[in-house]
């Protein structure tokens, strides 16, 4: 599989994980047309640099939002404030849903590094496509 | 007689559980899921005893989170 997200998608990712430092920041990435076209930010309930949880009343709420606008719910991103783009460990124990691609911003170099992952059959870094809107 | 999972209509049978309608999805009795019925929270101990009725609008989602190592 692969994900194709737009341009302002994978800056607004950006932003949010600079702007959560030192914690990590967490969201839904909404599909649409085979896009990624909307980011909606999450709360990390655990306001940690070195983890994340979603509360469950914004994930039903943030889906919602996502039907109601048109999108599909196709990924979870979070940041990785001081670390690489990779699965760690505990990702890989708490990606609870293999229908969802799990996308990882890390902030450890300069510039910032995107990835996808998978965690159903195929698991494992899936092709990430920039697009135009 | 129907219900609305996640957004999409979808029939149901008599006395169906939720508990039974998430094990017809493919999802484990231990899986880490929220359930919210006609929007109010079901608690998950209650999955296996909360009958389903008709025009019931039926959300669940998975916890998630991640983090180091």
């Amino acid at each position: 599989m692969s994900l194709t997200v737009s341009r302002a998608a994978l800056a607004e990712m950006i932003a949010h994980a600079r702007a959560d430092l030192p914690n990590e920041a967490c969201g839904y990435l909404g599909e649409k047309g085979g896009v990624v076209g909307r980011v909606i930010r999450l709360t990390n309930a655990d306001a940690s640099p070195e983890h994340y949880s979603l509360l469950p009343a914004e994930q039903f709420a943030a889906v919602r939002a996502l039907r109601s606008e048109g999108f599909v719910l196709r990924a979870v991103y979070h940041s990785h404030p001081e670390s690489p783009a990779r699965m760690s460990a505990e990702d890989l124990r708490l990606a609870a849903d293999p229908g969802l691609s799990y996308v990882i911003v890390s902030l450890e170099a300069a510039e910032p590094v995107i990835k996808s992952f998978r965690v159903d059959g195929t698991a494992g870094e899936e092709e990430l496509h920039a697009a135009e809107e | 007689m129907s219900i609305t999972v996640n957004g999409e209509i979808a029939p149901f049978t008599p006395e169906q559980t939720i508990a039974e309608l998430l094990d017809d999805r493919g999802v484990g009795a231990d899986a880490p899921v929220a359930v919210q019925r006609n929007g109010a929270f079901v608690a998950p101990g209650a999955f296996a005893e909360t009958v389903l009725a008709d025009g019931d609008v039926v959300e669940y989602l998975f916890f998630l989170g991640g983090g180091r190592p």
